[in-house]
């Protein structure tokens, strides 16, 4: 068996032969839980429409861990004939591509008909551990080589071709549908799978403590339940507070929430949180479909001050502007603003207010800045 | 290999009507203008008189483009947008040249670099007809392409557009062309268009040639320029030109039977694996005959021996037993026009060559890259089955540059010319005669070409004197220039006081005014949006008189969007324009403190997207990017803004 996981540092050779000497029996060895029969599309084999796979839970006994496991009858290329190969491919519980395995005897082959090398099947794990590979975009009617030799036909045109980063030279068809098999839909089913086994008391304690890609698949599903209770807000704001990559997945999250959860919480990130999330939650407020008032600005345009950001600042007003919103309060704040240093943010508190109706000493403040701008 | 037996039962080049019948070996022909029509006994009963009928014109443009083919449109686009009184001249009924649907050459560019394998595809004028097609014929029909073209040349204001027209002499005085000669076939009409600079895109150049134009033809040996894919000794050798086909499985057994003149093709199991035979859609690019002495004086005696290797290749798929799986497959198409590769190469102030591509050598008055493989096609062609068909010596890790010298004459002092003709030794050619390259070059002569008429100089004069201001302008009408930024002092995007945006996936709104016009070699040089709607918004302190907005957005240069042969044939080719373009955009300004809408577009198809307005004193400006044509970010390298 040669198998081909994340543990690259190990010397490859070295890593071989300790796993062969276990051989195939690493299957047997571990506690199988569960089999799931699931339905899913896949870009390398689009024409056949839906495809029915078997995804199989498992507690590796060494490690403790579950893992996923299917085995795919993927379709291998090599010099003029394309053969069946059984390729066996695992998976963390998130969904996350770890290792594949090919049966004993069996071996990947390249173009001309030549073997896989170590370093090939090094490259080919690597390639599929590479969510953000260029290959997801690609069609693999893009993929299908026209010229004869390599070479690039001035009449005929060009195929795209791919770096050694993306593709195991030769073997493109090869990389193709191994990564749409690890990197495509079966990453949601194993996702949603896990989910299941979890209460929202759990992803709530993911957010608290768990890595970073155990918070985003907290965040995900309390998303999808729709979990709105206390705890689960407290935990998503406190995730996001503490790490800006979750800034966008908890706005996201917020956005699917009722009126007063959704204004209560990003008056909390906006009054609280970093430039980023005091513009993100700014952004939402701006593009959201629920109903605010003046009552609801007032406390936030309490913390713009001369040191604003002029995209911020802007933006505030942009949503006092379209929202129609004005109080003496927000007026009074703003013309406190009048007198910054920061011209172009000065400029803006003028013409905001000039286009509102102002009463009795506002007007005469107002008045004062009138040949500035 | 011998020169071969010259027109023995074809045509000849007179025939065909291109010089006039009662010329006697007394008289050259331009001693009687080929209007002259005094023989004529014209019963006219329209009038009810004997008439004469009138068959001479003479027009006057700023700029005259010679040849309608990917140099030769660009080129005119360029010289009418920037202000020149323009005609563009084409000796067939269709535009487009090798590209059009008389030939059916492949578009291609930048297609492939080492390394990364990915296209850098050329932007300007050539990316917006590329783009018009994929929006007006997703069905990739090749006539439907020729009328875009069409389309796309005669909607220009200041562009006049003349077909079946030949150039066929210059008049001269001294070193400078007064006028082209032409004979426009389908009207009998000679047509003397003066012009005050004279750009031929036309391949073959004749009209340049008998100004006086210094041109090679054939291979320079190593020792000239110390070329290493040279031969060792210079030789006539040119590449050839090729006949193209389409095949069409229709279903069912489809016999073939050869016309007399086909050519038997029987290769040997060496061949077959130099020359892919198995693509019976496509057509087959080496069905090639060069040329060792005179490519032109041969063009009939070779465009008749293609037909016949054509056909021959044909019914060796079909008959020989050795194709079964073309047993379905049937002729749809066939071209009668070969595809020519080379022919002339005018002598510029600079002949570009291997060392400069290989060395991406850089030039002060670069105005166009190239990045096509080194694609030298053998000398013969199908005649020298012995030989791969093509040697692709090698491939290009960035794109190299092309300087404006290259594309100027030596010796007539207003005549410039782009594309294959350019002043490049034949090594440099294969890679540069790619239709994308050819494009730049148009794009850049014809702009050149509004200097001269501006500033009423030479083109050797703009190019000593105002090369910058060229670059410039190319670089606003989005050419991009290998290691040349954007630094135009009338564009008042640099001079804002803050840029910013509702949102940041990745680069930066700041990148937007670096100069740079597409990521580069690893490098970033865009603001792309977290989601749709975007907005991104300009701030100056003072007040500012504007007039002009302009962007460019993503069209994804790492693909391509060519066209190919094969009709609506998704199984291999993409046919649709470019997801990530923008769509759907409007444009605000301040003024006064009030925002005014200055400008939306709806159904956008451009990289370049321009907004004109009155002028406003303006201290804000704002981009709303409501929508691409299928992906969920806007994503921009480059604003400007005009006073």
């Amino acid at each position: 068996m040669k198998l081909f996981n994340t543990i690259v540092s190990i010397s490859f050779t070295l890593l071989l032969s300790v796993l062969e000497a276990v051989g195939f029996s690493v299957y047997s060895q571990n506690r199988l839980n569960t089999s799931y029969n699931v339905q899913i599309t896949h870009k390398g084999i689009q024409d056949q429409g839906k495809v029915s796979v078997t995804l199989h839970e498992f507690t590796e006994n060494s490690l403790g861990k579950s893992l996923f496991y299917t085995d795919i009858e993927s379709v291998i290329c090599g010099s003029k004939v394309c053969k069946v190969v059984m390729v066996r491919l695992y998976w963390d519980t998130l969904g996350k591509y770890q290792k594949f395995e090919l049966e004993e005897g069996v071996d990947l082959e390249k173009e001309e008909g030549l073997l896989f090398t170590e370093e090939d099947y090094l490259s080919l794990h690597n390639i599929l551990n590479n969510e953000a590979s260029v290959l997801k975009d690609y069609f693999k009617e893009q993929l299908v080589k026209q010229a004869v030799h390599n070479a690039y036909d001035a009449l005929s045109g060009a195929t795209i071709s791919l770096g050694n980063d993306e593709i195991v030279q030769g073997a493109v068809w090869t990389c193709y549908t191994l990564w749409h098999w690890a990197n495509g839909e079966l990453v949601d089913r194993i996702r949603t799978i896990t989910a299941q086994k979890y209460t929202d008391q759990q992803l709530q304690y993911s957010l608290d403590c768990g890595s970073y890609k155990q918070q985003v698949f907290a965040m995900e599903f309390l998303t999808k339940r729709n979990s709105y209770t206390k705890a689960s807000l407290e935990a998503v704001y406190n995730a996001n507070y503490h790490n800006t990559l979750l800034n966008n997945l908890a706005i996201g999250y917020l956005e699917r929430s009722i009126r007063h959860i959704y204004l209560e919480y990003i008056h909390k990130m906006y009054t609280t949180g970093s430039k980023s999330l005091r513009l993100l939650s700014l952004n939402s407020l701006k593009n959201s479909e629920h109903q605010f008032t003046a009552a609801y600005m007032e406390p936030l345009g309490g913390s713009l001050t001369n040191n604003t950001p002029y995209p911020e600042f802007n933006l505030f007003l942009d949503i006092l502007e379209e929202r129609k919103i004005n109080s003496s309060k927000l007026t009074n704040q703003l013309l406190k603003l009048l007198e910054s240093s920061n011209t172009i943010l000065a400029r803006r508190a003028y013409w905001y207010l000039q286009s509102i109706k102002l009463e009795g000493e506002q007007i005469h403040k107002l008045e004062g800045f009138k040949n500035l701008f | 290999m011998k020169r071969r037996n010259f027109i023995k039962n074809i045509a000849s080049a007179s025939a065909v009507g291109l010089v006039p019948v009662g010329c006697s070996s007394e008289i050259t022909p331009t001693e009687i203008p080929l209007s002259d029509r005094t023989k004529d006994d014209w019963d006219c009963l329209a009038t009810g008189k004997k008439e004469i009928p009138l068959r001479k014109q003479e027009v006057t443009y700023d700029v005259v483009v010679i040849g309608a083919g990917m140099s030769g449109i660009p080129a005119a686009v360029a010289s009418a947008r920037n202000g020149a009184k323009t005609v563009l001249i084409n000796d067939r009924p269709v535009i487009g040249g090798n590209a059009s649907s008389e030939i059916r050459v492949t578009v291609n560019g930048v297609s492939h670099l080492k390394g990364t394998g990915l296209p850098e595809r050329e932007t300007g004028i050539i990316e917006e007809f590329l783009i018009e097609n994929r929006a007006y014929n997703p069905q990739e029909s090749y006539p439907i392409w020729d009328h875009i073209l069409y389309d796309f040349v005669t909607r220009e204001p200041n562009l006049t557009l003349m077909l079946n027209t030949h150039a066929v002499d210059a008049i001269m005085d001294k070193d400078k062309i007064i006028a082209a000669k032409c004979w426009q076939i389908s009207t009998e009409t000679e047509f003397i268009i003066k012009g005050k600079v004279f750009l031929d895109c036309s391949g073959d150049g004749l009209m340049a040639a008998k100004a006086g134009a210094m041109y090679r033809t054939g291979r320079e040996g190593k020792e000239e320029f110390g070329e290493k894919y040279a031969p060792d000794q210079p030789d006539g050798w040119q590449m050839g030109g090729s006949i193209m086909l389409i095949g069409e499985d229709m279903g069912r057994p489809m016999p073939y039977t050869p016309p007399k003149f086909a050519i038997k093709y029987t290769p040997s199991e060496e061949d077959n694996k130099r020359r892919k035979i198995t693509n019976y859609k496509d057509g087959y690019w080496w069905v090639e005959l060069g040329s060792e002495f005179d490519i032109i004086k041969e063009r009939e005696h070779n465009r008749h021996k293609l037909l016949g290797h054509l056909h021959g290749v044909w019914d060796y798929i079909k008959n020989s037993g050795d194709h079964p799986g073309a047993a379905n497959y049937a002729l749809k198409w066939v071209g009668s026009l070969p595809g020519r590769r080379e022919s002339r190469r005018f002598i510029g102030e600079h002949i570009l060559t291997e060392g400069d591509l290989l060395g991406y050598r850089h030039y002060e008055d670069a105005v166009a890259y190239g990045g096509w493989s080194l694609d030298e096609h053998n000398p013969g062609g199908i005649a020298r089955p012995d030989l791969p068909p093509s040697f692709f010596h090698e491939n290009f890790k960035e794109i190299y540059e092309v300087p404006f010298r290259c594309l100027y004459s030596k010796n007539i002092s207003n005549l410039m010319f782009a594309g294959r003709n350019a002043s490049l030794t034949h090594i440099a050619l294969s890679s540069t005669r790619i239709q994308g390259t050819c494009a730049l070059m148009g794009q850049a002569i014809g702009t050149a070409a509004t200097f001269c008429v501006n500033k009423n100089m030479l083109p050797k004069e703009v190019g000593q004197k105002y090369i910058k201001e060229l670059q410039e302008q190319l670089l606003r009408d989005d050419v991009f220039i290998p290691n040349r930024p954007a630094n135009d002092p009338k564009d008042f995007a640099k001079t804002a006081t803050i840029i910013f945006a509702s949102s940041t996936k990745s680069g930066d709104v700041k990148l937007l005014t670096d100069g740079y016009s597409r990521d580069i070699n690893g490098e970033i040089h865009h603001w792309q949006s977290e989601q749709l709607p975007a907005q991104l918004q300009m701030e100056w302190e003072k007040p500012v008189a504007l007039s002009k907005f302009e962007l460019k957005c993503d069209t994804n240069l790492q693909t391509q969007i060519t066209m190919r042969k094969m009709p609506a044939d998704k199984s291999h080719y993409r046919t649709e324009i470019p997801k990530e373009l923008l769509k759907k955009l409007d444009l605000e300004v301040r003024v006064n403190g009030i925002w005014k809408k200055v400008g939306a577009k709806e159904n956008n198809l451009t990289r370049l997207v321009k907004f004109h307005f009155d002028t406003e004193q303006i201290t804000a400006l704002r981009l709303t990017m409501h929508e691409t044509y299928n992906h969920d970010t806007a994503k921009l390298f480059e604003v400007r803004c005009y006073s």
